[in-house]
């Protein structure tokens, strides 16, 4: 009999007992809490526990598995990544940079700032997004939002979303799947995942795909079941796992997954998504992150993909001939920031995207 | 949205995830009852005396420790916050301390960080959170402020040439934590985050702020108490902050210096003085000397 190192019966678990190597994570949470360590607003205070469904002394049952469904399929071609797609804040109009002139093929527009933004939603709703931002560009729909509101939409919220917003491709609806929380809990929300992904199939709209799991069998898992159903496009959210430095333990393996599911590498494409900056060891990898903006808000100046502090002499006094720096230094746009505050902003993320954007490394004078 | 691990991610988002030592379990139990309701909101405390946080019956939040009072009810929070619930809502404020802490770094601190590339691969990233003065009194509430908020000491570095002191840290926490309130959004700039302040917070901020970047100068008997700034901006939200306070600053001048660059200032008007003395005040030993002094005078005057 196999018990997971909580103490749940794997024995008993209506998901992949092959596929599952049963709860025997280090850092499980329910373990921890049983053994004396709990986190607060997590496991702690116990009353309010959130696990308390997966926990085996917990006293409620685990939520009913989820059935996987019959997989539908639609031959799908690329959405067309390119190298660095920019994510965009619906709601503040100084990052719809092709206002002031520049240029990019696509954008990200986050569906959950329009979620938590009434007016916004019901203005974008009326027109598309299209005419809502004035942009020519592809606009892509992401979903990647907080955990409350993934529980709080069906497919057929996200339908009638989408149906009224006319992105030009859309991401699957995302999912949670923690590292530390019970394998039942992402096992089940990786098969919400595919069974979503095979309702999106009867969209018009392009999808793209999401690498998401808890381990690599679980991304494995649900990637292959995308390339089943016929999705090329992919994007793995991984702003946490860059954040914690744990990118290299999933990415390369993601990639050899993909590799092994196409004949052809051109037949796929994958965008990391959330991550604002160039990752040098890997190739033909797209990203996307609205850090050429938040950090232009706080005066940081990326510089061939990293970023700086304005005032940093690393930095300060490099002219920059880029399309919204026009021969200017770091310090020309501090003494601009006096002059005027939004136009200094201004230029310092438009420069930070095509920063983002650029393929090839500058050359240091 | 969640990857990762979930005790990161309820740092990041809701300043929770701390480790609590609850010793080993056989059960499990959960029994509540009401304590107040604001509106769409509800306290709930446990058996255990634990509370839980709820709007329109979903549980939002869940805390160990709770402040009662008649028209809100206060959850401390990690890094210095504390959730202030109320008829008014929901929303995040900071404690004294941390307010302190907050202008004395918008009057004469940074907060920056910067990456770079490792030369064995690989990235690094830097962060400083630092306070500048010449005053040790002045590093020393920063020390401790920075202590009591977030546990954490900080360098001290002294410039020779004219005793400047730099105390500084280093930590990403810190850095996320204040660019998050947009407390120093670029060079030179500051912000003074009104709605995460209470009364006794948006006093505790004036006092930091006005301990670095105040002047009190005594002319021919006369007396001006004065903020002063290269922000516009940050120096407007002061005023609303003192007339939130019940004060009447007078309006923002501005004194051009050569290359365009302009100093703003404003003036508490002088029947509000004893008032600014005592609500606010300040922490550099020259301001407190020359207070003192008029508090006595002041207080001579009334009799
Ligand atoms: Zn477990
Ligand atoms: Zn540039």
């Amino acid at each position: 009999m196999k018990k997971g190192r909580c103490g749940a019966d794997c024995g008993k678990c209506p998901y992949f007992r092959k596929l599952c190597i049963g709860c025997v994570i280090e850092t499980c949470l329910v373990d921890k809490c049983i053994k004396g360590t709990s986190y607060t607003g997590i496991t702690h205070p116990r009353s309010f526990c959130r696990l308390r469904p997966y926990c085996p002394i917990g006293g409620k049952d685990r939520p009913p598995p989820i059935p996987i469904p019959p997989l539908a399929g639609r031959k799908m071609a690329k959405v067309g990544f390119p190298r660095f797609v920019p994510e965009i804040d619906v709601a503040d109009e100084r990052s719809w940079f092709w206002r002031d002139g520049f240029q990019a093929s696509a954008v990200f527009a986050p569906l959950w700032q329009l979620l938590t933004n009434e007016k916004i939603l019901a203005h974008a709703s009326s027109k598309g997004l299209h005419d809502y931002l004035g942009f020519d560009g592809k606009i892509l729909l992401s979903t990647v939002m907080p955990d409350e509101l993934i529980d709080r939409l069906e497919t057929k919220d996200y339908f009638r979303l989408i149906n009224d917003l006319k992105p030009d491709a859309t991401m699957i609806p995302d999912n949670y799947t923690y590292t530390d929380a019970p394998l039942y809990q992402s096992w089940s929300q990786n098969i919400r995942l595919v069974s979503l992904a095979n309702d999106f199939l009867k969209l018009d709209t392009p999808l793209i795909g999401l690498v998401k799991g808890a381990n690599l069998r679980q991304m494995d898992w649900a990637l292959r079941k995308q390339v089943e159903m016929g999705y090329a496009s992919f994007a793995m959210p991984a702003r946490e796992l860059f954040e914690e430095e744990r990118l290299d333990e999933f990415l390369p393996y993601v990639l050899i997954s993909l590799k092994r599911s196409y004949r052809v590498r051109e037949d796929f494409e994958l965008l990391l998504y959330g991550v604002g900056q160039k990752l040098r060891n890997y190739k033909d990898i797209s990203y996307s992150s609205l850090s050429w903006f938040l950090r232009a808000k706080h005066g940081e100046y990326y510089w061939d993909g990293l970023f700086y502090d304005l005032r940093d002499p690393v930095i300060r006094f490099e002219e920059c001939y880029c399309e919204a720096c026009g021969g200017m230094m770091p310090q020309d746009i501090i003494d601009l920031w006096f002059e005027d505050k939004e136009r200094a902003m201004k230029t310092l993320a438009a420069h930070n995207l095509l920063d983002l954007s650029r393929l090839k490394r500058r050359k240091r004078r | 949205m969640g990857g990762g691990s979930a005790v990161k991610q309820h740092e990041r988002r809701f300043l929770q995830g701390e480790r609590e030592d609850t010793g080993k379990k056989k059960e499990c139990g959960e029994a509540y009852w009401s304590v107040k309701t604001f509106g769409e909101y509800e306290v709930r405390e446990t058996k255990g005396g634990e509370y839980g946080l709820f709007k329109k019956g979903n549980l939002v939040g869940m805390f160990v420790k709770a402040t009662v009072e008649e028209e809100r009810i206060l959850f401390p929070l990690s890094r210095g916050f504390m959730l202030e619930v109320s008829r008014r809502g929901v929303r995040e404020i900071t404690i004294p301390e941390k307010a302190l802490l907050m202008g004395m770094v918008a009057a004469d601190g940074s907060n920056r960080s910067r990456r770079e590339p490792r030369r064995r691969g690989g990235y690094r990233t830097d962060y400083l959170t630092a306070f500048y003065s010449d005053d040790l009194e002045l590093i020393r509430m920063f020390d401790e402020s920075a202590n009591r908020v977030y546990n954490l000491a900080s360098h001290h570095y002294v410039r020779k040439r004219n005793g400047l002191i730099t105390a500084a840290i280093y930590s990403k926490g810190i850095y996320y934590d204040l660019s998050d309130l947009n407390l120093k959004p670029g060079p030179y700039e500051f912000h003074a985050p009104r709605e995460h302040l209470d009364d006794e917070g948006k006093r505790a901020f004036l006092k930091g702020f006005f301990s670095g970047d105040g002047n009190v100068s005594v002319s021919g008997g006369e007396i001006t108490i004065r903020f002063y700034s290269r922000c516009r901006e940050g120096l407007e939200e002061l005023r609303q902050t003192l007339m939130d306070l019940g004060f009447h600053p007078r309006g923002i001048r501005e004194d051009r210096e050569p290359k365009g660059k302009s100093t703003y200032s404003f003036l508490i008007p002088r029947s509000e003085h004893i008032k600014f003395i005592n609500e606010i005040g300040s922490y550099r030993p020259k301001h407190v000397r020359i207070f003192e002094e008029m508090k006595r005078r002041g207080e001579g005057r009334e009799e």
